[in-house]
């Protein structure tokens, strides 16, 4: 089943003579429980492909459906209620809550939802499942570079999205730490049968994922695997 | 070289940083421009005092008794090393005459009458033995013919008038002055120097050092007027030296230590600017924090590239001294321009009032006089260039304590810290609240405002210190005005338009109810009210007179005399009969029931109540007050039981209000006091004065007065007009009706009322304008701090947003954070203003000594400011978060 569809997305920069693709003519589908890489080099539109969907950044052209819902189609409130059920988040800067502990923070996109009891006994395995249990209590400042990054994860996946979009989460890690974090996407993937966008400009990173995308000048280089056009 | 790299790269933070800079410039100017403003608004009614008291009281600063220096090269010697005399002249005293009026004949010089203003109107200054010239006021009071070449019979021997000078401003009833030749030969020849050293000097120092010049005792110097006090010639005693007595006080220490700073140091024009000092302090201070917490990453990257602390300091001082350099003279310029425009319109509210109203024109039937001469003259405007530089020094002292401060702060937190902008204070809580919170929009808004507790400690204070100076300005603004409301009838007499009274020292001399009924039948007349007097004395026996030193007839102290006319008509005020016996002096008064309910505003202790008064025989009794705002001098209370001795009959010869005749001269009444007032109105000051301090009353009704001691007769009638009448035909009416009975003047006051409510209505205008500039720059100031609140957050809220906080969610956060800033600064404002305001209640009542000043917290405004701090910090922060709201997210997630 496709979780996400793509089809002729575009986006433009400016206006005239200023104008900048960032994204052109870009289709692909991407299926429950896989896990892609998006590779390029820098400006090459990666980034720029996650935030479209992320429903962060509006498109110019061209269509995103995610679990059959067309995201442009919503409205501003519509598309952040849907974002917050549907798609999990993973930063570079791993982007925590600086004033709310590790619990807190990983709890606190499943409270923006009235009325939807957070599923503790969820967030409590995957503390667990990431190794986070007994710092629940600590503060990310309190904490390293890959146990950010760790709770950043397990925040994405408290809300059991349908997709989850990592935009460089080993970035600022050593190769460690980056080793580390790899293997818990990949658990995730496993036991969650969670769906996974992760925007790396590292090959070798790229290689350990189901398949991989590499955009260039905005543009798809190469199709390959099932789920490619 | 450093230096100028230190500030090149603050003048580029500054353009980076446009939005702060001006935000920081703006707040400077305005603060600026309302300390400046402020400040050469207070220097021109200091300026307009001095000129006022020169045109009342001349010129001269110091007088010498020439009998007792060396004075002989006094020609030759006007200017020394250590001293310049300005202005010289000398009166000599011919001779003093008591009855039957009170006249001095004197010889003065043309210095003396050119620094005392006397001109001369008409005729010639006398040249030889039996030439007198006169006042006009003088020759008024004489009811002489004003005419030159008239002769005039003077204490037995005859003048001829020669000439008419004009009046002396502070020549009143017992200092008339004829005018002799050099020549004429009378009973004394005592001369009195009178001196102007020049103002540009210490002008003290300069009388010191004439003094010791001329062989004159030091002590024995005197001065002239309140001018000398102005140009620096008093010697004020030091602060310390206040405080030390302050102490050695049994009671009343801080209304002493504030009452006499007030008057030797202008205390409270000193406590005005710093307070508006302290609130540009404040506000300068949290703007630019703000500004800087922007940037702190910033600083360590510089201080990891080997910036020192010192060029840290550096910058931050530049910074500050660069705005203070564009915006201090733009501020200054801008307060003085409206300042100016201000003063220029309703500059006579900075004037001191009181200057030459001790003239009450006890001999001036037309009070139009009066009104013209005191009309207050603001004059032109002055800049007060002290407290531009001192408000200048100020600001620089403060920016560099500020930088200081901040430099300090940031030693705290590792470079580390600073980057990321991650700077905690204190213990956290360990606590997991999604646990038990569903909402954590809640707690998430708690914990970014108590984060830092001491960021949001200094916001909520300062968010709170101009709703505290806005309610403490309004506070004072009215109470002064019922203060000055209340003075106004009671101690100016400005009750009614007009005053019809009898200006006699007989008590047999009364306006007959007859004509009182006349007056009240005018058809000009609104209505009138007519007041019965008689003097008294009352025995205060057993201990319950308290101040014996009150009074100089009980005081005893050398330099507080009694005053003499009072001892010789009266027997003074006061008089001793045993350790703890006294019996004093009291104006008895019978008031309309109109008068004695308007009495209420001035009540004391007890009821008023006409009817009941009359039913019950009771009295009113119109307390005495010391100089710091306390009435328990006698300690008398309503219940309490008085006797009250008065003449038998009016007619008895002026011996019997020595209250030492025959037994059969007086009749003896008890009555008890139903109420105590502070003030009494209609008041007689023809026997032993009416002040509102010093002078006991007992007041009952009309019928009281007729009944109890058979008084039928009116001393004074107060008449107030019907709306819209011809002004000028009803006085005239009036002066028809009372033509004919003796001693009875007519008074009218409608030209001083105006004067006065125009006053009240300026003064008000003014500080009520004030309290609105500083409430502006308070919004201000909680605008732009709660927009740094937001701004500052933009990586949180684009997390937030990113996962998925919906736009009303995000507003119902920030609108949690403004309410939660608005209501602990609302409680913080309550708090602290509860303090001022015990402060100010006890200024007001203590050192200012309002009448019936307000003890009552504010709750409405204070309510009121309470409110509008919240919705400020609301809309403030939803103004921010529409700026977040319209931002791209990424974009936001990317700033730390």
């Amino acid at each position: 089943m496709n979780i996400l569809e793509v089809s002729q997305l575009e986006k433009v920069y400016g206006t005239g003579e200023n104008q900048v693709y960032a994204l052109k003519g870009v289709s692909f589908t991407v299926s429950q429980g896989e896990f892609i890489a998006v590779v390029g080099t820098s400006g090459s539109g990666k980034s720029t492909l996650m935030n479209l969907i992320g429903g962060l950044d509006t498109p110019t052209k061209g269509s995103i459906r995610i679990r059959k819902h067309d995201i442009a189609s919503l409205t501003r409130k519509e598309l952040t209620i849907f974002r917050r059920r549907n798609i999990g988040f993973v930063f570079q800067n791993y982007s925590l809550m600086p004033v709310l502990n590790v619990y807190d923070n990983v709890a606190l996109p499943v409270t923006f939802d009235k009325g939807r009891h957070v599923d503790h006994p969820f967030i409590q395995e995957l503390l667990k499942e990431l190794g986070l249990w007994d710092k629940r209590r600590k503060y990310p400042s309190e904490l390293s570079g890959g146990q950010q990054q760790r709770v950043a994860l397990a925040r994405a996946l408290a809300n059991k999205p349908a997709l989850l979009l990592a935009d460089e989460p080993t970035g600022n890690l050593d190769s460690r730490t980056t080793a580390e974090v790899m293997g818990l996407l990949r658990m995730s993937v496993q036991k969650f049968h969670q769906t996974i966008l992760m925007v790396t400009h590292n090959e070798l990173i790229a290689q350990s994922c189901d398949r991989s995308i590499s955009i260039e000048d905005g543009q798809l280089l190469e199709k390959g695997g099932d789920g490619l056009d | 070289m450093a230096l100028i790299k230190t500030m090149k790269l603050a003048f580029s933070y500054l353009k980076y940083y446009r939005k702060q800079t001006l935000t920081l410039l703006l707040g400077t100017i305005m603060s600026v421009a309302l300390m400046t403003g402020v400040g050469s608004l207070l220097n021109s009614g200091r300026i307009a005092d001095i000129e006022r008291i020169r045109t009342i009281y001349g010129d001269a600063h110091y007088k010498f008794d020439m009998n007792e220096g060396d004075f002989d090269k006094l020609q030759d010697s006007l200017h020394t090393n250590h001293f310049t005399v300005d202005k010289a002249g000398i009166l000599t005293v011919k001779k003093e005459v008591e009855t039957p009026y009170p006249l001095t004949f004197v010889c003065a010089d043309t210095g003396y009458m050119e620094m005392f203003h006397r001109s001369l109107l008409k005729g010639a200054y006398p040249q030889n033995p039996g030439e007198a010239a006169l006042s006009e006021r003088t020759i008024r009071n004489l009811g002489v013919e004003k005419a030159i070449g008239n002769t005039i019979v003077l204490d037995g021997e005859t003048y001829t008038l020669c000439g008419i000078l004009s009046d002396q401003w502070d020549e009143t009833s017992t200092d008339m002055k004829v005018f002799v030749s050099s020549d004429t030969d009378l009973s004394e020849n005592h001369s009195f120097l009178y001196v102007k050293f020049t103002e540009n000097g210490n002008v003290l120092s300069q009388a010191t050092a004439f003094s010791r010049y001329f062989h004159f005792d030091i002590h024995k110097i005197e001065r002239v007027s309140a001018l000398t006090a102005y140009v620096g010639g008093d010697t004020s005693p030091s602060v310390l030296s206040i405080l030390k007595t302050a102490l050695s006080l049994p009671e009343g220490k801080l209304a002493y230590f504030w009452g006499t700073l007030n008057q030797s140091h202008n205390l409270t024009e000193k406590l005005i600017l710093a307070a508006l000092g302290i609130f540009t302090a404040f506000v300068i201070f949290s703007l630019f924090q703000v500004s800087l917490r922007k940037r702190t990453s910033q600083y360590s990257t510089l201080q990891t590239l080997g910036m020192d602390e010192r060029t840290t300091f550096g910058l931050l001082l530049s910074e500050l001294y660069m705005i203070l350099l564009a915006g201090y003279p733009l501020g200054a310029a801008m307060g003085n321009l409206a300042a100016n425009a201000f003063y220029s319109r309703m500059g006579d509210i900075f004037v001191n009032q009181n200057i030459g109203m001790t003239k009450n024109g006890t001999h001036t039937a037309d009070i139009r006089d009066v009104a013209s001469q005191i009309e207050v003259h603001s004059g032109s405007f002055h800049i007060s260039f002290g407290v531009i530089i001192g408000s200048a020094l100020f600001l620089m002292l403060l920016m560099l304590f500020v930088s200081l401060l901040l430099v300090r702060r940031m030693r705290k937190y590792t470079w580390a810290q600073m980057q990321s902008q991650n700077i905690h204070a204190g213990k956290r809580s360990r606590r997991i609240y999604s646990l038990r919170h569903g909402n954590m929009i809640g707690i998430l808004s708690r914990k970014f405002l108590f984060e830092r507790k001491g960021t949001f400690l200094g916001i909520i204070v300062s968010l709170s210190l101009g709703a505290i100076l806005f309610l403490g300005t309004t506070y004072v603004i009215q109470n002064a005005r019922i203060h000055n409301a209340l003075t106004f009838k009671a101690d100016d007499g400005l009750a009614s338009d007009i005053q019809v009274y009898e200006d006699s020292h007989r008590l047999s001399d009364v306006i007959s109810p007859h004509a009182a009924n006349a007056l009240n039948a005018l058809d000009g007349v609104a209505f009138t009210s007519p007041v019965r007097y008689t003097l008294g004395e009352l025995p205060l026996e057993n201990g319950i007179f308290q101040w014996p030193k009150f009074y100089p007839e009980t005081a005893g102290e050398e330099g507080f005399e009694p005053d003499a006319a009072i001892m010789e008509r009266y027997n003074g005020t006061i008089t001793r009969q045993s350790e703890t016996d006294y019996r004093l002096k009291v104006n008895v008064y019978g008031y309309s029931d109109r008068m004695l309910q308007e009495l209420s505003s001035y009540l004391l202790e007890g009821d008023i109540d006409p009817q009941s008064m009359l039913r019950e025989d009771t009295v009113i009794l119109k307390t005495i007050m010391d100089g710091q705002g306390n009435y328990d001098g006698i300690t008398i209370a309503p219940g309490d039981v008085i006797r009250l001795k008065v003449l038998k009959d009016t007619g008895l010869s002026e011996e019997a209000l020595r209250f030492e005749g025959p037994e059969d001269w007086y009749q003896e009444k008890e009555f008890r006091v139903s109420a105590i007032v502070s003030r009494s109105l209609g008041k007689n000051d023809n026997y032993i004065g009416d002040s509102h301090n010093s002078t006991m009353g007992i007041i009952m009704t009309n019928q009281q007065m007729a009944e109890d001691f058979g008084i039928e007769g009116y001393d004074s009638i107060g008449i107030s007009l019907a709306e819209g009448i011809e002004h000028d035909k009803a006085a005239d009416e009036i002066r028809a009706v009372v033509d004919g009975i003796p001693n009875c003047l007519v008074k009218d006051y409608t030209l001083l009322i105006e004067q006065q409510e125009n006053y009240l209505r300026q003064k008000m205008f003014f500080f009520y304008g004030i309290a609105v500039i500083l409430l502006l720059i308070s919004v201000f100031h909680i605008l732009n701090s709660m927009q740094y609140l937001v701004t500052a957050r933009k990586h949180e809220f684009g997390i937030l947003r990113a996962m998925g906080i919906t736009d009303v969610g995000f507003r119902k956060l920030l609108v949690k954070e403004g309410l939660c800033y608005g209501v602990c600064s609302g409680f913080f404002m309550a708090v602290l203003y509860g303090m001022v305001h015990k402060v100010l209640y006890y200024a007001l009542q203590h050192v200012f000594l309002f009448l019936h000043a307000n003890g009552n917290l504010p709750l409405l405004p204070m309510a009121g400011m309470i409110l509008l701090n919240i919705v400020i910090c609301i809309a403030a922060m939803l103004w921010a978060g529409n700026e977040v709201l319209d931002g791209n997210i990424i974009e936001e997630i990317a700033q730390r």
